[in-house]
């Protein structure tokens, strides 16, 4: 009976032992999204928190139980560079944060120290350029590539023979890259251009449109957001029959008010759910509309925003898994999304590359027919 | 195939849409190098000598080679103007139709190929897992097979190895359970049952212990039992226990003589059985005993009650009921005594009171008519008495006189003795009881007395006294006759001093009176009471002798008890 008894407790300590070495799971991991909800750029805050609130909710009510509950927090940085670094501090104390999405280039910008001292895996899923591509190891992008959407846009105007253009940009990184890359493809083709950062606020540009009108200006490009929608009233006021150009911000009812319909006929480059796949996107759109009741305006930022988020999910869903128990969440995590090379979205194929940024995502010509609607450019 | 359409596409079509320049760009970027990536993942997973792996790095290499290609169109043709350049051109078609075309053919069948020796490893691999499984689950039907079987026999040992000692234990516990508490059970070993055992055996010594003690318990119960049983019986009450029910579960003999029922007559009876019809509702004494417990309660005491003999004879009891809780039963005992004797002296007693009243009557009125005939010729005697003195005075000689002067005194001694025996006998005869302020009386009897107090130079004091109930007159001729006594037997040489006080004794008052006065002595006490009791003679104090008498019998019709020490 002793034996017996000795017998059975060497099998509960072995037991024992054998449970007490495994992985200690991780249950929860906190997400946080800086984004504009209010001021400004609202189109590229709003939908796409919505649209990562959307696939967290997805991921938590499918997920095993092994799999860590995902928690997200949201904070307004009103496309203020300056706000970024408060909004993640805020994160990071109040919900101790292991991963941060981040939609504005220069906020991407302003939290890059921070986020290497806490050990926070960075993603912008609105943006992706060179710049943010030259910063550190832990911050990623899953979205267009800015150059590239605007080197369409400067394809589309030498294709059109347009010799002269005047490219007034918003003064922030991403629409400075826009208007740098545009520039450059011009000025390699020989089109006269003209390169102009206007101020924050700006609602005057009738005397810069002035002079673009007195140098015979064929095209003009206003790269930034809904204050350029007086700039373009501006302009046809001022008789400036020249074709407008825009950016991907065009589609936004602020915009289109501010130019009283002056925007009309405005080409732009535009990401809709025929440039990516297509199935995937309009399921996407509907599960959007049936929980939050409406459709997004300018719908390429939630698109992304959701593919963007969804690549990181379905990485952390592994956690438990894979990672090793010696190795942080921060390099685990990095590993896996430097590993990304096919990931099926809404947006269409992606993959990420060394650098951190993605591949897979490219936006189209379009043009702005009316209030909230745009139609494809065919060449 | 999507790769070099577009590529064709591209070259040979100056308006290519952006969206296939998009879609070439996703092949280009996305799907192509996800292509290789899989494919080298896939290789360094499989034996050097393999298929796909000696044919991965050819696969790797071409991707590479379609990818450069793609992007040299790319960089190629990117505006309209580059189609109207015939260098470019003819480099770009050059491109498509030689490199691109042959390159994307030998992908293409190192692909088909690939896919081909894929498939059948696959189907290889899936026979093989198949075979294997079909091993394993042979290995683990006989496994298993074996592992029941074992397991069955280690079953079987351990439950031999517990239940012979349990088989052991069972039969010490069934001869114990049919008293054999000698029964012993001796297990080797260290283990619990044997520990068990060795308890088995502990408890049977110590129920065998405990057996006796109960034994010699019982013995001394029933000896109690038998005590108990015999002071009942023996009880000079007859003693009748009964139930919740009112069903009579015990009796004494006594109960049987009472009542002439035989014992058996009376167990399991109802108690009203006892009782006469007419006083059965009496029985809701019973029932409220049983309510409130604890409370006991009579029948007969201060009504008659009655108990009914088999004869149907009526017997005067007095029972005496008490609540019990007997093994958690409500019980009621009753205790019964025959009062006929007692009923029987009561009413004797009953009689002599009331003749001695009768008497005492007569005897009063006697006493007041006597009083009240015989003042009458006494009042004729000493009318002639005054008449020979006042008209024959002069005409008898002095001795006579004398002799005249001492009927006289005898005759108004006399006199004065039958009104007070007749005011002793109208004592109580009249009056009602009224609220008597003793204060006010006082002053009434100090002021009635003043001519002897001033003369006498008494002192009379008293502090503030209770207001009583009782009868005016009475009361005033009690204080007056005491005030008066203490100022008759004063000492010659004190003035008398009068104290009059009082006591709340919370069920009454005592009122004391004292003076300074000559006293009486301890064996007077009662004497003094007497009715023409004196103690001195009349020529030292005057006097009938029924002062204090009077005062006895006022105390007692004003309902004032008993007079104390004088």
């Amino acid at each position: 009976m002793i034996l017996k008894k000795r017998l059975i407790f060497l099998l509960v300590s072995f037991i024992t032992i054998l449970t007490g070495c495994s992985n200690p799971e991780i249950n929860e991991i906190n997400i946080g999204f800086i984004g504009p909800l209010s001021t400004r750029a609202t189109d590229l805050g709003i939908a796409p928190s919505q649209a990562m609130q959307l696939a967290v909710e997805k991921y938590n009510s499918s997920k095993t139980e092994n799999q860590p509950t995902i928690n997200l927090f949201i904070e307004d940085d009103k496309w203020e560079k300056q706000l970024a670094l408060p909004a993640y501090e805020k994160l990071r104390k109040e919900h101790n944060i292991d991963i941060v999405f981040i939609s504005n280039t220069d906020g991407t910008i302003e939290i890059q120290d921070k986020i290497m001292e806490d050990g926070v895996i960075a993603i912008n899923p609105l943006n992706n350029d060179k710049l943010l591509s030259s910063l550190n190891k832990n911050t990623f992008k899953i979205a267009k590539s800015t150059e590239e959407a605007h080197k369409a846009l400067g394809i589309r105007l030498i294709e059109l023979g347009l010799k002269k253009t005047l490219i007034l940009h918003y003064p922030n990184d991403f629409m400075t890259i826009g208007g740098n890359a545009m520039k450059d493809i011009l000025t390699e083709n020989g089109i006269e251009n003209k390169l102009i950062e206007v101020a924050k606020n700006q609602t005057d540009f009738i005397e810069i449109l002035k002079n673009a009108k007195e140098e015979e200006t064929e095209a003009y490009v206003f790269l930034g957001y809904r204050d350029f929608g007086f700039a373009m009233k501006q302009a046809r006021d001022l008789g400036i029959e020249a074709p407008f150009f825009g950016s991907t911000t065009l589609l936004d009812s602020v915009f289109f008010s501010n130019s009283e319909g002056a925007i009309i006929g405005t080409e732009c480059t535009f990401f809709t759910p025929l440039d990516g796949n297509y199935i995937l996107a309009s399921e996407f759109l509907n599960d959007y509309k049936k929980r939050f009741d409406y459709t997004p305006f300018s719908i390429w930022p939630p698109m992304q925003a959701f593919d963007a988020m969804n690549i990181v999910l379905n990485e952390v869903k592994m956690v438990n898994e894979d990672k090793n128990k010696d190795e942080t969440l921060e390099n685990w995590l990095r590993n896996r999304l430097f590993k990304v090379r096919y990931y099926q979205g809404v947006c269409g194929n992606i993959s990420i590359t060394e650098d951190g940024s993605s591949r897979g995502i490219y936006f189209s010509l379009y043009k702005v027919e009316s209030d909230g609607k745009l139609i494809k450019i065919k060449r | 195939m999507s790769f070099f359409l577009l590529t064709s596409n591209k070259v040979y079509n100056s308006n290519l849409p952006l969206d296939s320049q998009n879609r070439l760009n996703g092949i280009l970027e996305v799907e192509l190098p996800y292509l290789k990536t899989e494919l080298f993942l896939l290789s360094e997973n499989l034996e050097e000598n393999d298929e796909i792996a000696l044919k991965s790095p050819e696969i790797i290499e071409l991707t590479n080679e379609l990818i450069e290609l793609g992007n040299n169109i790319n960089t190629l043709l990117i505006l309209k103007d580059d189609y109207t350049d015939s260098a470019k051109m003819q480099t770009a078609v050059t491109l498509v139709d030689e490199d691109i075309s042959r390159k994307h053919e030998q992908l293409n069948t190192s692909l088909l190929l690939l896919k081909i020796n894929y498939g059948n490893l696959l189907e290889d691999y899936q026979n093989e897992v198949a075979q294997n499984l079909k091993s394993l689950s042979n290995i683990i039907l006989i496994t298993g097979i074996l592992g029941i079987l074992f397991g069955i026999a280690i079953a079987y040992l351990v439950i031999k190895s517990i239940s012979k000692p349990i088989n052991a234990l069972n039969t010490a516990a069934l001869r114990v359970s049919s008293g054999d508490y000698d029964a012993g059970i001796t297990l080797d070993g260290k283990d619990e049952l044997a520990s068990l055992g060795a308890s088995f055996n502990i408890m049977t010594s110590s129920l065998r212990s405990n057996f006796e003690l109960i034994k010699s318990n019982n013995e001394e119960i029933k000896e109690q039992e038998e005590r108990i049983r015999k002071v009942i019986e023996a009880s000079p009450s007859a003693l009748i226990l009964m139930d919740s029910k009112k069903k009579i579960s015990l009796i004494n003999a006594q109960t049987e003589k009472l009542f002439e029922f035989s014992r058996q007559e009376l167990i399991g009876e109802p108690a009203e059985k006892l009782i006469p019809s007419r006083l059965l509702n009496k029985e809701t004494v019973v029932n409220d005993i049983f309510s409130s417990k604890n409370r006991i309660d009579t029948l007969g005491i201060e009504q008659n009650f009655y108990g009914l003999t088999k004869n149907n004879g009526e017997v005067p009891i007095e029972v005496r009921l008490s609540f019990i809780e007997i093994h958690e039963q409500d019980m009621i005992l009753a205790s019964i005594v025959d009062i006929t004797e007692r009923k029987h002296q009561e009413a004797e007693i009953k009689k002599y009171v009331e003749q001695l009243k009768s008497k005492n009557k007569e005897l009063e009125q006697f006493s007041y008519i006597t009083s009240h005939d015989l003042q009458e010729p006494l009042r004729t005697v000493l009318s002639f008495i005054d008449l020979i003195q006042e008209d024959y005075s002069d005409k008898l000689d002095e001795e006579l006189n004398v002799y005249l002067k001492y009927i006289s005194d005898a005759s108004n001694r006399m006199s004065s003795l039958i009104k007070s025996l007749l005011d002793y006998s109208r004592i109580g005869h009249k009056g009602d009881l009224k609220s008597i302020d003793c204060n006010i009386l006082l002053e009434g009897v100090t002021a009635d007395l003043k001519y002897k107090i001033d003369k006498s130079q008494a002192e009379i004091s008293f502090n503030e006294l209770p207001t009583v109930e009782g009868f005016n007159l009475e009361l005033r001729l009690l204080f007056q006759n005491l005030i008066t006594n203490a100022i008759k037997f004063r000492k010659k040489t004190d003035k008398p001093k009068i104290d009059i006080s009082f006591e709340d004794k919370r069920s009454h008052w005592q009122f004391n009176i004292a003076d300074n006065g000559i006293g009486i002595r301890d064996e007077f006490q009662d004497k003094i009471f007497v009715i023409f009791q004196r103690l001195h003679n009349r020529e030292e104090y005057d006097g009938t002798g029924i002062g204090l008498s009077h005062c006895k019998k006022n105390c007692r019709i004003t309902r004032w008890g008993n007079l104390g020490n004088i």
